[in-house]
């Protein structure tokens, strides 16, 4: 490291007398799951900042609580002056921003992507106790298990649910939505294809196979793309005349959200 | 009755007048040479005879008729126009590029009819090109395209034949052939309007020459009394020599007259 | 090489497309066996097989063989018009202009509105494509303003495509570039092809209507214009012809390139080299040429399907540069 700027790094680890082991005053986030749980369990004046993504009502199922509160595009720059004592990032979160920010000495936490409603649980869990809020997540958990109690019981033949998303991608055995199907009472028809944990669906398989629903969690943009239009075509709502909505902010991350979709998806069962 | 007649035609390019008040009268059974120097407005009057010109003055009636009531059918039947500097883009048979020339009298998608078929064959005859019909365009030298090129504007069988220099670039064989095939189209009737540089040539093959300078007709007539020692003069600052042969007194072109010295001629 | 009759040149395309096209019905994601397709398609009942026959199969088919005529067709008729074996659509920029007009109308929503709009889209796209061409290259004739003026309206689409699909505040839009440039036929239904075919046959119609003055432009405009030629109506039916032939087909299956080049080409000598005979003979070797590229890519089992216009592209290309190469004391 250039020798010139190496007062730099010292300098502003100084600023961020941190003690790991302390429950976090302030806390950044870069990724929109992190967000999520962030902006559910802390009151706004430990929030420094969740990302702009959070306040898209499609995406963020806390997007009226984000906008109480600092937003970021992202950059270390932004949040190098918020002095958070703890930054909350995604897997795939700006690996430039978050190198950077590790080297200035920022407590850094990883936000995972559950694979099932089990690792729901957990994240939450995992991420109230870095944030020092261990009683909320147990809460949160506890209003989590009362909804998913109160759904209907599983009925034998269980019917057929194909996801369908933009681009034609399914989800297969092994991802959070397959397990969601599970627990709302369905079996997954990508399951039933042998297709992976994201996959494409064929069109063929779809009318061949002639699933009971079609699970979509389209976006509803005002202009169309081409991503968008096997979920539209007239094709699909002929060979699969059931439908059924779950909203992307229901269940792309870990947070009492996820409820929402089960509890979808469990309603149009009957 | 004349082929065509044309009272004070005026043809402009753009801004700028290529013939000017221009007469004239065809009559079948006749070669008339088109000369005169480079831009005088040769190909110009041959293109608007053709149909392809516009006139801004003036009158001109093909067969009779005034050209603006003839049908695109009825003038591409009476008029074949051979342009200067003869192509094929594409590398056709011989066989097919004389064809061609019976599209005027060629129904929508139909194919050759008998009478197809046997003008093909009497311009085939006419040109000889019965060796090359089956050789592509561009295998061929310059005289034998120019000749399969000429059999196409035979085959139109047009009461109105206008070539626009049919020999440039010919060997004096196929020149004089090219000619001779043109006289022999005049004798079956039509009349055949030829532009020439060489005056040898026009003179000799020609009935009537028409001389033409910065888009006037200056002259009318035959050869003899167009192509006098005055009128090369003056219209293509050249001086002459005169020869004979086979009875006919010849003027052939043989040295620039410079603005300076005042020769006598 | 010589010349064959009509009769047994368009005789031995059709057969040859007919098959490949029955081969296409059956090739798809499932392997359905010959048999049951057979039996379903003649089936009196309704049944899954038929469906996936008609809903999927039969659209991706039909669409492969009409965009393929289209693009033969529309590429022989531009060759003869600008008298220059190196026109196509793609080459000189139309099928670029037909994309941008179609994703003009796709992205700004105009086809929620009306169902043809996309297709009228590349329409226009088109048909400014070959005005503007015109305008830059059809008097002189000569290939490389051609080629040049190929190039600055392929630049000039392209660009204003990309812009196009940035600016779309849907996130999806600026991912689809690969679509409109490189074409593909996968996932196409039979709305798309209620929506293009009529266009596309009514190109057809206005181009194939045009080879006797075809033939006689070979001999230049004058001589043409003298055998009784309307050069006039002649330019309008080929711009009106090529803008809706090329303009449907893009609209629908995006750019897929060199179809109007290869196809000409190859056919040009077994026609005699008569332009007004290649029309027909390059709609049916265009339709040959996309309904085999079209299965080619279906088999290939490489995860993602292969984009259409890459396998035309990865022949074209090369054919391209071979012309140009061989031909270059040719053209000026």
């Amino acid at each position: 490291m250039n020798i010139r700027f190496g007062w730099l790094p010292a300098l502003v680890a100084g600023l961020w007398a941190v003690d790991g082991s302390a429950k976090p005053l302030r806390v950044a986030s870069l990724n929109l799951c992190a967000d999520q749980l962030v902006l559910e369990m802390l009151e706004p004046v430990r929030i420094a900042s969740v990302t702009w993504l959070a306040r898209d009502a499609t995406q963020s199922a806390m997007a009226e609580a984000a906008k109480g509160v600092t937003i970021n595009y992202g950059r270390a720059e932004e949040i190098v002056p918020q002095q958070a004592d703890l930054v909350l990032v995604g897997q795939f979160t700006a690996p430039a921003a978050t190198a950077m920010l590790r080297r200035l000495g920022a407590r850094i936490e990883m936000v995972e992507q559950p694979r099932d409603l089990a690792g729901v649980r957990r994240e939450i869990l995992r991420v109230g106790a870095i944030l020092g809020e261990a009683e909320r997540a147990e809460a949160i958990i506890a209003a989590l298990d009362r909804r998913l109690g109160a759904l209907p019981p599983p009925i034998e033949p269980r019917p057929v649910a194909a996801l369908l998303r933009p681009n034609g991608v399914t989800a297969g055995p092994g991802s959070l939505v397959d397990d969601v199907l599970r627990v709302a009472g369905y079996e997954n028809f990508a399951a039933r294809l042998g297709l992976d944990r994201t996959d494409r669906l064929p069109l063929e398989a779809l009318i061949m196979g002639r699933p009971d629903i079609l699970v979509v969690d389209y976006r509803d943009f005002a202009l169309p793309s081409l991503a968008q239009l096997q979920q539209r075509s007239p094709m699909v709502a002929r060979a699969v005349p059931k439908r059924v909505v779950v909203p992307s902010w229901a269940w792309t991350c870990s947070g009492s959200a996820i409820a929402e979709a089960v509890e979808r998806l469990a309603q149009a069962r009957i | 009755m004349n082929i065509v007649a044309a009272r004070g035609l005026g043809i402009a390019l753009g801004a700028r007048i290529v013939v000017d008040d221009l007469s004239l009268d065809l009559a079948p059974a006749q070669v008339v040479a088109l000369v005169g120097p480079n831009g005088a407005g040769k190909t110009s009057l041959l293109r608007a005879l053709a149909g392809l010109l516009a006139r801004r003055a003036g009158s001109l009636s093909i067969l009779g008729r005034p050209a603006e009531t003839l049908a695109p059918r009825e003038s591409a039947q009476a008029i074949a126009y051979l342009p200067q500097g003869g192509m094929s883009h594409w590398p056709l048979e011989a066989a097919r590029i004389v064809e061609l020339g019976r599209l005027p009298h060629r129904d929508a998608f139909a194919g050759l009819s008998g009478d197809d078929r046997a003008a093909i064959a009497r311009a085939v005859e006419a040109t000889g090109i019965e060796a090359l019909l089956h050789r592509p365009f561009d295998q061929l030298s310059g005289g034998e395209r120019a000749r399969v090129l000429l059999a196409r504007a035979l085959a139109v069988e047009a009461k109105l034949m206008l070539a626009d220099e049919p020999v440039a670039a010919l060997d004096p064989a196929h020149q004089l052939h090219v000619m001779e095939i043109l006289r022999a189209r005049a004798a079956a009737g039509s009349a055949v309007v030829v532009v020439l540089h060489d005056l040898v040539l026009a003179a000799r093959f020609a009935d009537r020459i028409l001389l033409m300078d910065r888009g006037r007709l200056v002259a009318d007539g035959p050869p003899a009394r167009v192509l006098t020692p005055e009128a090369l003069a003056q219209v293509y600052g050249v001086e002459a020599t005169f020869f004979e042969a086979e009875g006919t007194r010849f003027a052939m072109p043989w040295r620039r007259l410079s603005e300076a010295s005042a020769k006598t001629i | 090489m010589r010349e064959w009759s009509n009769a047994r040149l368009l005789g031995t395309l059709g057969v040859l497309t007919a098959i490949a096209a029955i081969f296409s019905l059956g090739i798809g994601t499932l392997k359905i066996p010959p048999g049951d397709i057979w039996q379903a398609a003649w089936s009196s009942e309704p049944n899954v097989i038929r469906t996936v026959l008609i809903e999927l199969r039969l659209p991706r088919t039909a669409l492969a063989l009409m965009v393929g005529a289209s693009l033969g067709l529309a590429g022989a008729a531009m060759q003869g018009f600008l008298r220059n074996p190196l026109a196509e659509p793609g080459v000189v920029g139309i099928s670029g202009m037909a994309a941008l007009g179609a994703v003009v109308a796709f992205y700004t929503g105009l086809a929620s509105a009306w169902s043809f709009a996309v297709p009228i889209g590349g329409i226009v796209g088109a048909g400014i494509g070959v005005a503007l061409l015109q305008a830059l290259a059809g008097r002189s004739g000569s290939t490389l303003t051609l080629i040049l003026a190929g190039i600055a309206l392929n630049a000039f689409a392209g660009a204003l495509t990309s812009l196009a699909l940035n600016l779309s505040p849907n996130p999806y839009a600026v991912y689809e570039i690969l679509f409109w440039l490189m074409g593909s036929i996968a996932d196409r239904t039979l709305e798309h092809l209620a929506f293009a075919a009529p266009l596309m046959v009514l190109g057809w119609l206005l181009l194939l209507g045009q080879g006797r003055a075809l033939d006689a432009l070979s001999l230049g405009e004058d001589a043409a214009r003298s055998l009784g030629i309307d050069l006039r109506r002649t330019t309008w039916s080929l711009v009106l012809g090529a803008a809706l032939a090329v303009g449907a087909s893009v609209a629908t299956t995006g750019v897929i390139g060199f179809v109007g080049l290869v196809v000409p080409h190859l056919l040009r000598p077994l026609v005699g080299h008569r332009p007004g005979r290649l029309l027909g003979a390059s709609a049916l070797g265009g339709a040959l040429l996309v309904v085999l590229a079209d299965m080619t890519v279906r088999s290939l089992a490489l995860g993602v399907e292969l984009k259409i216009g890459v396998l035309t592209a990865l022949i074209g290309a090369p054919f391209f540069l071979a012309l140009v190469l061989r031909g270059r004391r040719a053209f000026a």
